[in-house]
């Protein structure tokens, strides 16, 4: 019990540091040298990131810039069109495994009829 | 607490004077702890700098929701472990003489009784190392939780926001933490 009161007693009244004014002073003269060092990191930073996103916008206020842009996006609609549109008109191609019994017997015999270099269907 | 939230507000928006006012509001505390974790006056120096300037890079993310001393706390508990996993040191609590300010005159700790019988001080010098060496020798949590809250004096559900963990698994730490100073100790004080 002696022992448990005593170990309380001394852990309860743990001393704490006690710094001299001196020391303070050094340390918050240091301290304001690091935050110093920080806000320029977090300045350069920040003005890093608006100078990049300033030279994207400016790219776009560009007449030629505009121009190319514009031909582009019409060839990339034309291309687009014309792979949609050539799809639909032709038999294309189809997977061998939405054959029915019936039809895969007519495509085997129709391959038997081709040279073996032409046979394009892989099971 | 008004005028602190009033002080983190405008550290928020970049006040630089007004983090430094949350700094001078804080520091004696902090430093406490560090010097309890890292063992010497330097080094905690170092590391609670360190602590405040991520505190100052990271306080626009603090959202109020945790008392800033116990957002702060935590910043330096993990500054304090990643500085002394880095120098794989086994640094006793208070291995330092324990720093007494000069402007105090008669040089007497501060939790000492001013008047102890001579037998008496040396008892307690003696059985104070022997806890600070005991503490030191305690699990990472453990000695985190023990340490908060015995020498800051902070609560339960303070400890767990600032070690990171819930407050039933901060009483487990603090229950082993105890008894294992308790059973390292047993011996060694005088019954």
């Amino acid at each position: 019990m002696q022992t448990d009161k005593k170990f309380d007693d001394l852990i309860s009244k743990a001393p704490k540091p006690k710094m001299s004014k001196d020391f303070w002073a050094r340390f918050d003269a240091e301290l304001g040298a690091k935050l110093d060092g920080a806000e320029v990191r977090r300045i350069s930073v920040k003005s890093a990131v608006f100078e990049a996103f300033g030279d994207f916008a400016a790219v776009f206020r560009d007449a030629e810039f505009k121009r190319a842009l514009a031909t582009a996006s019409a060839a990339v609609m034309v291309v687009g069109f014309s792979i949609i549109f050539a799809a639909k008109g032709g038999p294309g191609l189809y997977s061998v495994s939405s054959l029915t019994s019936d039809e895969l017997v007519d495509e085997i015999v129709m391959l038997d009829a081709y040279p073996a270099s032409e046979n394009i269907i892989d099971f | 607490m008004d005028q602190e939230t009033g002080l983190i507000e405008r550290a928020k928006n970049g006040e630089r004077a007004a983090f430094d006012s949350l700094v001078d509001m804080h520091k004696e505390k902090a430093f406490a702890l560090a010097f309890s974790f890292i063992g010497n006056v330097e080094d905690a120096k170092d590391v609670l700098q360190e602590a405040f300037v991520k505190a100052y890079v990271g306080v626009i993310n603090f959202r109020g929701s945790s008392k800033f001393y116990t957002w702060l706390y935590r910043i330096l508990v993990n500054q304090c472990k990643d500085f002394l996993r880095k120098k794989k040191a086994k640094s006793g609590v208070f291995l330092d003489p324990l720093p007494i300010s000069e402007e105090d005159g008669d040089g007497v700790p501060e939790a000492v009784d001013p008047a102890p019988l001579p037998s008496q001080a040396v008892l307690d010098r003696e059985t104070r190392q022997m806890i600070n060496e005991a503490i030191s020798g305690l699990p990472e949590k453990q000695k985190a939780v023990f340490m908060l809250k015995h020498i800051q004096g902070m609560k339960l559900n303070e400890i767990a926001e600032t070690v990171g963990c819930s407050e039933s698994t901060a009483k487990v730490h603090l229950f082993r933490a105890v008894r294992g100073l308790r059973c390292k100790l047993t011996k060694s004080l005088t019954i």
